[in-house]
């Protein structure tokens, strides 16, 4: 029989925390029979059931819609932010991603701004501190306008709809080794500054959240693009560039 | 009685605060962004100013041209002026950049037990601060060196500025400091040059790839030019 009909055979290494005030340690978990066709995240659910029959705790992590899309999902895998597949969630990758006795070690995002609250639970709410600070649009604009009366050019479209792609997942902060929160605020003050919707907020907005990110204690990008390259909806780092842009006019503005 | 629901029209988010900037001293009240804008900023004066100190020395070449241009130099009025500017620029770049690179360093207080990239980082971005660190050393020994003529790599007894550069630099020490240091920067500035474009904000997903060669090229460039001199030096054996 192939390794293909008995599933994988796998050998895990991971983070293990009671709570934010547990130090943590690597445990080690042998699996078999791990079918190529799970999702990283069933194979977790395997590993669980297994620690739950043997009366072991069961391994916290963070899921919820597990189609790529709510932004919930995720650990390091490897050293590698939602494991190494090119623009995928963790909750998008398979297992057949993986060789028959692979050892996977899996640890949380770190980040001092993402204290780990289990396992390879993080508390990302410095991100929705980053949002309520001005990544919203709070002018009336009324009911929904008819399609097109709004004219928004073809460019500033396409851009601001690859920036609003962001599900706000972290991995930008979990690979970048300053743990900068750059690439999700960039993405966020692009998406609206590049509609007209965002316009009448758009100097506050980028003012706002760039200090909010400061406050969260995220450290600043030196541009090794490894966030870019990490992120599951492959967010361009062409935002951190507007980002920077926007809050230099803003300031400009403000003298 | 609940509260009535706020209107959509009368968020009372638009007028909340903005946070305040982090606290401490070092910080001066700056925001990540303005920092790193300054130290771009101050890194396109220096890279400026590398270019111009390049073109004066490689005129060492032609005989005569150097000491000409160096009376020329040290005649103008300005040349304090001039030295006071790129102090301060220098002291800008290198207390932010250590600034910034001590809140990075906080801000990622645990490394992963397995270290992986997804190879866009490169060795010269992420060697920023050691490459750095090496041409502030390096700065300070220059400056003594050329400057103040301390006898750190021989000490002979010379006419004019071109003699002791050229029998300075073709002691071995000399030439193997001075090759390091040129070389430490070619790499800060591989990186450097298309980095501070993107902090600026100049830059885009088009002009990217051309940025980054651009940022390599300056790198090369100048490590090269100025290790012509060091080349020159050591094949003319000091004379
Ligand atoms: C001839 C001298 C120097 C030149 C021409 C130069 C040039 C540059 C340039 C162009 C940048 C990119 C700016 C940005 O993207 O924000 C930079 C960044 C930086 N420089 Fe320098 N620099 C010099 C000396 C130094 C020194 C002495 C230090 C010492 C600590 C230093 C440390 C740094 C650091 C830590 C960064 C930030 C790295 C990053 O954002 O990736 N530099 N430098
Ligand atoms: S669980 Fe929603 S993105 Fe992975």
């Amino acid at each position: 029989m192939s390794s293909k009909e008995q599933g994988l055979h796998l050998v895990l290494e991971v983070w293990r925390q009671k709570g934010p005030e547990d130090a943590g340690r690597f445990e080690s978990y042998v699996l078999d029979s791990v079918s190529p066709d799970n999702s990283f995240l069933e194979m977790l659910d395997q590993l669980n059931e297994k620690l739950v029959k043997e009366g072991q705790e069961p391994v916290a992590f963070d899921h919820d819609c597990r189609e790529g899309i709510c932004g919930a999902c995720g650990c390091v895998v490897n050293g590698q932010a939602h494991g190494h597949e090119k623009g995928t969630t963790l909750c998008q990758l398979h297992m057949r991603s993986f060789p028959n006795g692979a050892k996977l070690v899996l640890e949380p995002f770190r980040a001092t701004a993402f204290p780990v609250l289990r396992d390879l639970v993080v508390d990302r709410s410095a991100f929705d501190r980053i949002i309520q600070a001005g990544g919203f649009v709070s002018v009336s604009t009324g009911s929904a306008p008819d399609a097109n009366l709004v004219p928004v050019a073809k460019d500033n479209a396409e851009k601001a709809m690859d920036a609003a792609a962001c599900i706000g997942c972290g991995a930008c902060v979990a690979s970048c080794k300053n743990s900068s929160a750059m690439l999700f605020t960039s993405a966020k003050v692009s998406h609206l500054a590049l509609l007209p919707q965002g316009q009448v907020e758009r100097e506050r907005r980028v003012a706002a959240m760039v200090a909010q990110m400061d406050a969260e204690g995220f450290g600043a990008c030196t541009n090794t693009q490894e966030c870019e390259a990490a992120c599951p909806k492959e967010i361009s780092i062409e935002n951190i560039a507007r980002m920077n842009r926007e809050f230099f006019k803003a300031k400009l503005k403000r003298l | 009685m609940s509260e009535p629901a706020p209107s959509p029209g009368s968020s009372a988010r638009i007028s909340a605060p903005i946070a305040t900037p982090r606290a401490g001293f070092l910080h001066a009240g700056l925001s990540s962004v303005t920092k790193k804008y300054a130290v771009a900023m101050s890194g396109l004066a220096l890279v400026g100013f590398l270019f111009a100190h390049l073109a004066g020395n490689l005129l060492i070449l032609i005989p005569g041209a150097f000491d000409q241009y160096a009376a020329a130099l040290h005649a103008s009025p300005l040349l304090p002026l001039a030295e006071i500017g790129l102090f301060a620029v220098f002291v800008v770049h290198v207390a932010l950049a250590l600034v910034c690179a001590r809140a990075n360093r906080d801000a990622k207080p645990q490394k992963y037990a397995v270290a992986a990239t997804r190879g866009k980082a490169t060795l010269a971005s992420r060697t920023m601060v050691i490459t750095g660190c090496t041409v502030l050393v390096f700065v300070i020994v220059h400056i003594a060196h050329m400057k103040f003529r301390a006898p750190l790599f021989g000490n002979p007894t010379v006419e004019t500025g071109s003699q002791w550069v050229l029998r300075t630099l073709a002691h071995p020490l000399g030439a193997l400091f001075y090759a390091a240091g040129v070389c430490a920067v070619g790499v800060h500035l591989s990186h450097g040059v298309w980095s501070l474009f993107q902090t600026l904000g100049w830059n885009s997903k088009r002009w990217h790839a051309r940025l980054t060669c651009l940022s390599r090229a300056v790198g090369a460039l100048l490590a090269a030019g100025f290790l012509l001199i060091v080349v020159y030096a050591l094949l003319r054996g000091g004379r």
